[in-house]
């Protein structure tokens, strides 16, 4: 071979075992013996010795975040002493298989899940983590996060308009001491404020509304913290397909590529450790982002390209290699416009630079379109084209730096066996009572969880563009927290969209099946108590868990795919999208490997027929009677009112499915005709934090008699702080008390009280008064925090 | 002419841009009240100035006005310097906290495009940068605590504490 100017050799066939482990550990591929013999098998059949572009561009390809090689993995599984083999991946794709819907459009191939809203548009929904960079960087991180998401949606089918972002972070306490940090580990409220900035910042300069979101505390994230972004975007549904012709060529629109970000995707698959290079951080520029998102849209219309993809992690690499995956690419490094000299070729190939998109163009429609990407300011370059050849042909100037078989590049990789194990922890019931309701209702409400989040929120924009109907805060001054959000996306139609979301990492600790049940739950509640239709949601869900070498997380991860999979089926509600970040731990100077609690985010997106008929949180009117659907059972495990407590024992709530999806339909069918004056759901908290949630936004007081509700026990602490699954609270006018009546009349329900105009709540127990708080002091607690 | 070598001196101003007095520093205010979470007491004012590191052939301190008054101030909150090296403020400690080599700097592009797009001048680079301004009674170890914990990335920035005794 003769000598190459511009790329290295690697020696790899002369490489034995060690050598071959040494090699991936030094240049950060994050590749394991396996698969590094496989690529020296692979070159040895080619007779000669891999480019560093060649070796980076393998290893970007099928490092797990872009090929997920967990969720691919043949998995051996153990519960209780029984076998099972699965593969997650397929586990989760079965349910939406089995549902078959006719709306779901693009599930689980394209950059993000679409489903229709009508004849004419559809809509397209993705959410994805961004945690490394995050830890590293908050503001930056963070902002590249939001920006990545908003590029996903503007390349799913050929393109679709973004018109909401959502986040939701976890985080470690924000009183976390100083002293306990190790070094090159940020503090906690550094990394809350730098992410929260930094989401602000992109999303309001972007011009898209950031709407529904969450924000978790807990010890088990103050090395990893976890960030999640969201965006969803309409479309028209002659736009969802899209497919690479031969012959055509490969254009970079957007921002230019520099030296950041290199490593991203193999880094995103390894631990933490004390030690990290720069490269890896990314920033972002959200006004170059917003050009180019204007005049895609326009060439969209134009029908001037065939194919669009975003350059998320992997960069080129990635992008052209998994466009050109049936047709093979040449590309010429050498036209790649750059930030500045002294770019190596593999370092152009694999910069993870952010604002860039890449372009599958018909030759007819090249000139216009670079003309018109010029006439908008935005940079747009020929690089290379798609050729018939099955082949990844990279030259940077007269060299080939890069010359693979698309099939090894995307086949290649050994499918990977692995064997866990999970204990099922047993759960008993647990004996606490708690000695002044009163203070422990203020506790509750003024928990880092629950409390008003309103400080983080009122930074973001969710106004911009004028589609939002239903908003974070609703009722008397803005101080009723919604449910989920209620988009009007379009001025000529009444139908609307609804987001709303469900995680909570508390019930996983005591058993990750439940909890992907409930979190499913809860994002169906949520969305249903907006007004949304139980039967045409959908959701995504993101998976964020430790150390999955270990064989215990990796069985509670597996414990918890399959709680997503059985419980998504018996909701009915299919999966459109979703997303794994693993290995999300820390490894301490000591060797000591601490994992995150395995968290689970659900999102989910339902479509409203008409948005004039949806309902709020806030009580409307006193005189109003209160009811509560659903039966109370006695199940305080992961509650908020244990965890206030230090208890971590206890009946973790279990989701009810049969039952809670007869309710919601038909409490759904009481939102569109008119007889629920406002609803909300009984989540973190339980009874009471919801109750207190709803006088908040109306100003309002309320009498309720805590021995009316229906419950397994008739206990007040129950009552007040269990978060069993599939109970609402509604308000219905005096005059449709029958109605309401006679529409659940095969239901579980309780009458409990009514709305009073004395800013207080009363609570009665068989008539007999136990307690009183006022609304000051209620919102006092709920709004003490300061971030 | 191959032996001529042309040797190109770039000048450079910064362009150093503040909240007038009169009026409330939220930035200054927040890293305050960060500081006091630490757990240093003492601090009595921050405020945060923004830099701009202008750099070219044709610079001098005339232009550096003209951009900083015509594009980078909002004449009713803010007010400008423009300096070459600037003497420290009796009092304070001066923190300047740029970026690393190589990280990514929008808001010196966006500058600059601005600069050139305006017809100012033809070519020029633009560095951002913040700057801090700490009274009160500290101690230089805790001065670097602060910045370590609460100015400073060290993943992607740089800085330079200043002092008067």
């Amino acid at each position: 071979m003769e000598k190459m100017k511009y790329s290295r050799e690697i020696e790899i066939l002369n490489a034995d075992d060690k050598k071959l482990i040494e090699l991936s550990e030094k240049n950060l591929l994050s590749l394991n013996l396996d698969e590094m013999k496989k690529i020296k098998e692979y070159f040895s059949l080619l007779g000669r010795n891999p480019t560093d572009c060649e070796i980076e561009c393998i290893a970007q390809t099928w490092s797990e975040h872009c090929y997920h090689k967990t969720f691919k993995a043949e998995i051996e599984y153990y519960e209780d002493g029984n076998k099972e083999n699965l593969i997650l991946l397929k586990k989760i794709m079965e349910v939406t298989e089995n549902l078959n819907y006719d709306w779901c459009i693009s599930v689980f191939k394209d950059n993000a899940g679409v489903i229709k809203i009508d004849d004419k548009w559809a809509v397209a929904f993705k959410v994805e983590t961004h945690n490394h960079p995050s830890a590293l960087e908050p503001y930056g991180g963070a902002g590249t996060g939001i920006g990545g998401v908003i590029r996903d949606i503007l390349g799913v089918g050929l393109g679709a308009k973004p018109v909401l972002n959502t986040d939701v972070f976890c985080f470690g306490p924000l009183d976390y001491p100083y002293e306990k940090l190790p070094k090159g580990i940020l503090h906690p409220r550094r990394i809350f404020r730098g992410v929260v900035s930094g989401v602000r910042d992109y999303g309001n300069r972007m011009g898209i509304p950031t709407g529904n979101g969450a924000i978790i505390f807990d010890e088990g994230y103050v090395f990893n913290c976890l960030v999640y972004c969201g965006t969803v975007g309409i479309m028209p549904v002659d736009k969802v397909k899209k497919e690479v012709k031969e012959g055509d060529y490969i254009i970079l629109v957007g921002g230019r590529t520099g030296r950041d970000g290199i490593h991203g995707a193999t880094f995103s698959s390894a631990s933490l450790k004390e030690d990290i290079p720069t490269s890896v951080v990314q920033i972002g520029n959200p006004i170059v982002e917003k050009k180019l998102l204007d005049v895609l849209l326009v060439a969209r219309d134009l029908n001037l390209y065939n194919s669009i993809t975003d350059c998320g992690a992997g960069g080129l690499s990635s992008a052209i290699g998994e466009m050109g995956k049936d047709i093979g690419a040449v590309v010429y490094l050498e036209k790649v416009p750059l930030k500045y000299e002294g770019l190596l070729p593999w370092e152009i190939f694999l910069s993870e630079s952010q604002e860039r998109m890449v372009l599958s163009v018909s030759e007819e429609n090249v000139e216009i379109l670079i003309s018109l990407f010029n006439s908008e300011d935005v940079e747009c370059s020929v690089i290379g084209r798609f050729l018939k050849t099955k082949k990844l042909k990279v030259y940077y100037k007269d060299e080939i730096v890069c010359d693979i078989d698309m099939d090894f590049l995307h086949k290649g990789i050994p499918k990977r066996k692995l064997k866990c194990f999970f204990e099922k922890k047993e759960e008993k019931t647990f004996n606490y009572k708690s000695e002044n309701i009163k203070e422990d209702v203020l506790r509750v409400l003024s928990e880092l969880v629950i409390s008003s989040k309103e400080e983080v929120i009122h930074q973001y924009d969710h106004e911009v563009g004028g589609r939002t109907i239903l908003k974070p805060f609703c009722g008397y001054e803005g101080k009723g927290v919604s449910d989920g959000i209620v988009l009007k996306p379009f001025y000529d139609s009444f139908k609307g969209i609804v987001i709303g979301c469900g995680i909570n990492p508390f019930y996983g600790e005591i058993d990750p099946y439940y909890m992907a049940g409930l979190c499913i739950e809860e994002c169906i509640r949520n969305i249903v108590s907006c007004g949304g239709d139980p039967e045409r949601i959908a959701i995504l869900d993101n998976f964020c868990w430790g150390n999955i070498n270990d064989e215990k997380e990796l069985g509670k991860l597996v414990r918890c795919v399959k709680g997503c999979s059985d419980f998504a089926l018996k909701y009915k509600v299919p999966f459109i999208s979703g997303k794994d970040s693993l290995n999300n731990y820390f490894r301490t100077k000591d060797g000591e490997i601490i994992s995150i609690p395995g968290t689970l985010l659900i999102s989910g997106i339902g479509i409203i027929e008409d948005v004039r008929k949806i309902t709020s949180t806030d009580f409307k009117k006193e005189g109003n009677i209160i009811f509560i659907l659903g039966k109370t059972f006695n199940e305080l495990g992961g509650s908020q009112f244990y965890r206030i407590n230090n208890i971590k024992e206890g009946i973790v709530p279990k989701p009810r499915p049969e039952k809670a999806l007869s309710l919601m339909r038909k409490l759904h069918s009481g939102i569109k005709n008119g007889i629920i004056k406002s609803c909300h759901d009984c989540s973190d908290g339980g009874l009471i934090t919801t109750i207190c949630e709803m006088m908040l936004g109306g100003n309002l007081g309320c009498k309720i008699n805590f021995s009316d509700v229906l419950s397994e026990v008739k206990e007040i602490d129950v009552i007040l702080f269990s978060e069993s699954s599939g109970r609402f609270v509604v308000e219905i006018e005096k005059e449709k008390v029958n109605e309401f009546e006679e529409l659940f009349k095969d239901e579980e329900y309780s009458k409990i009280g009514e709305v009073i105009e004395d800013k207080k709540i009363i609570g009665f127990w068989n008539d007999k008064k136990i307690f009183e708080i006022t609304l000051y002091e209620i919102e006092k607690a709920w709004r003490s925090l300061r971030f | 002419m191959k032996n001529n070598v042309q040797v190109i001196m770039n000048d450079f101003y910064i362009i150093e841009i503040f909240k007038v007095k009169k009026n409330f520093d939220v930035f200054g205010e927040e890293i305050k009240k960060s500081i006091e979470e630490l757990g240093i007491k003492g601090v009595k004012e921050v405020r945060v100035s923004n830099l701009y590191k202008i750099e070219g052939e044709k610079i001098n301190r005339k232009i550096c006005e003209k951009i900083a008054e015509e594009l980078f101030i909002d004449n009713v909150s803010e007010d400008f310097d423009v300096y070459k090296r600037k003497r420290g403020k009796r009092n304070f400690f001066e923190i300047e906290v740029y970026f690393k080599e190589g990280v990514a700097d929008p808001v010196g592009d966006t500058a600059k495009r601005v600069i050139v797009e305006s017809g100012i001048l033809k070519d020029v680079s633009v560095k951002t940068g913040k700057k801090y301004y700490i009274r009160g009674k500290l101690n230089l170890k805790e001065i670097e605590e602060i910045c370590e914990k609460i100015l400073v990335n060290n993943l992607i920035h740089n800085y330079f504490i200043k002092w008067k005794k």
